[in-house]
């Protein structure tokens, strides 16, 4: 049923690609189909059972026979379809293009031989083929092609002419087996493009003059100037939001500006240089900053979690310094700090 | 630190890019002045044709052709028949064809017949090559008609003469000449 519906299909797109065809102007289109002789052999079986209903057990014998011998022929022909689509075949001009379509179905594994197909080149005197295009496709028990052929007339006729496109042979292979479709001779008419006798234009020429040499195109290097512009433009910006230069980001700035206090500090002013840090991490945090937040700081900000370790000896630094009893031990403690901050100054910057 | 690296290198790429392509531009615009400047019939240095651009060098032999100087305006055309753009080619084609159609009509006009054919052969040769490259080239198109008229190819178009084989006879069809019409 299925497959009933799909050939139901194909024979109404066949339709509608003919009303297609003629309205884009095609003329004519030439079609080789081979009918179902079988079906016809079986429906006259039926006819003659009409008419000698006694006799009708021989008539079978015979009718199978006619079909049988139908069904043996049918298949023999290698083409199942041919089509020849041209264009209105009126109105060309000298140095035209003349578009011809060959649209060819072969059956049991028939194949067209390329080779038989018109060569590029002059055809004749005034005919030449600029364009042979074949587009090859499967279909069952065969072959789909359409060749699409490009031809251009040279020919200056005194009053309109009527020309022709010779006709050809498609050759076509099996095995050891050759077969040809005929392409049909295509005519066409062709007009002159000025009148008989010559004159002179009011410039005193007989002729057209020189095209106009044509200024160099500037586009394609405009283009690549603005692309070099955009990639310049973005890695300035690039940089200069890397070193905290753009404007309008100020908490991008907090460590940066805590990297320039940090370092302008003496090594003996360890408590200026851990209140510079805490203010930092306060103004990040959005309010005082302790050792115990740190987890729900790291909710916030989870790119300063990979800095855990120094935080927390930041902190146990910090509480040393300001809370204990015990003199703390200062070695390296602005050094670490200044690269605690560095850290964080690369993680505000997103980059670590 | 490594990120800040590859964005110095490209800011240093973009900046040399942007730097090559202003230079080209700059060289694109002074060519232009030149082909602006040849086709308005002034002439420009020719160490700044011999390398140029197709474009400059078709100016040039328009030029030469102004200045009655066809010989080195075809050597100019010949040496760009395979410029890379089919619609420059095209041009160049027909620019030829009309030099030689030019020539053709002279010696026409100076009953040199016997020149004026291989002349008139290769114009139609070179309006035929723009044509295919530009079917829809018209002014081609009106001047191979008048070439094709100048030198007619009348032999019978419908007989089954017209394979390559069969054009021996074109005697009386290649003696160059306008029709006139009737007085």
């Amino acid at each position: 049923m299925k497959q009933q519906s799909s050939t139901k299909n194909t024979k109404i797109t066949k339709i509608f690609n003919g009303i297609r065809n003629y309205q884009h102007g095609v003329l004519r289109s030439f079609r080789v189909s081979c009918a179902p002789v079988g079906i016809r052999a079986v429906r006259g079986l039926y006819l003659l059972k009409d008419h000698y209903p006694n006799g009708f057990k021989s008539c079978v014998l015979v009718g199978l026979s006619l079909c049988l011998l139908a069904c043996s022929n049918a298949p023999d022909t290698p083409v199942s379809d041919f089509e020849f689509l041209t264009p209105r075949p009126f109105g060309y001009l000298n140095g035209d293009e003349i578009r011809h379509k060959i649209i060819l179905e072969t059956r049991n594994g028939v194949q067209l031989q390329r080779g038989g197909l018109p060569k590029r080149g002059a055809v004749n005197r005034w005919l030449n083929v600029n364009k042979v295009e074949v587009f090859e496709s499967k279909i069952s028990g065969g072959f789909r092609y359409e060749i699409d052929l490009v031809y251009q007339a040279f020919y200056a006729p005194l009053e309109v002419k009527m020309l022709t496109i010779p006709s050809f042979d498609l050759p076509l292979a099996q095995g050891g087996n050759n077969a040809s479709q005929t392409v049909p001779a295509w005519h066409f008419t062709l007009s002159p493009l000025r009148e008989l006798s010559i004159r002179k234009d009011e410039s005193g020429q007989y002729m057209r003059p020189d095209a106009a040499p044509p200024l160099l195109d500037d586009a394609g290097v405009v283009y690549g100037l603005w692309a070099a512009f955009a990639v310049t433009l973005g890695s300035a910006g690039g940089l200069a939001y890397y070193y905290g230069y753009l404007p309008g980001l100020p908490k991008r700035r907090v460590f940066k500006r805590a990297a320039k206090k940090l370092a302008g500090l003496p090594d003996a002013q360890i408590a200026e240089a851990l209140t510079v840090f805490h203010q930092a991490l306060n103004a990040v945090n959005g309010a005082p900053l302790f050792q115990h937040q740190l987890a729900d700081f790291y909710q916030r900000h989870p790119s300063y979690q990979t800095a855990d370790a120094q935080l927390r000896w930041f902190f146990q630094t910090s509480n040393q310094h300001f809370f204990s009893d015990a003199a703390p031990n200062q070695t390296n403690t602005l050094a670490s700090l200044r690269k605690l901050c560095a850290a964080c100054l690369d993680k505000e910057r997103g980059w670590r | 630190m490594s990120k800040a690296w590859v964005l110095w290198g490209v800011l240093l790429l973009g900046t040399a890019a942007m730097l090559v392509q202003i230079w080209m531009l700059v060289g694109i615009n002074q060519s232009n002045q030149a082909i602006t400047d040849m086709t308005a019939g002034k002439d420009v240095p020719l160490d700044k044709i011999v390398t140029a651009a197709p474009e400059l060098r078709l100016a040039r032999a328009m030029l030469l052709k102004k200045q009655q100087r066809y010989d080195e305006a075809l050597a100019t055309l010949n040496l760009i028949l395979d410029a890379p753009d089919p619609a420059l080619q095209a041009k160049i084609r027909y620019n030829l064809g009309n030099i030689y159609l030019h020539l053709a009509v002279l010696k026409t006009e100076a009953m040199a017949v016997n020149e004026a054919m291989p002349l008139l052969a290769l114009a139609k040769q070179a309006y035929r090559q723009a044509l295919a490259l530009d079917s829809q080239f018209w002014e081609a198109k009106y001047n191979l008609e008048v070439a094709m008229r100048l030198l007619p190819e009348m032999d019978k178009i419908s007989s089954e003469d017209e394979s390559p084989v069969n054009q021996k006879s074109q005697l009386w069809t290649t003696v160059p000449g306008f029709p006139r019409g009737l007085p």
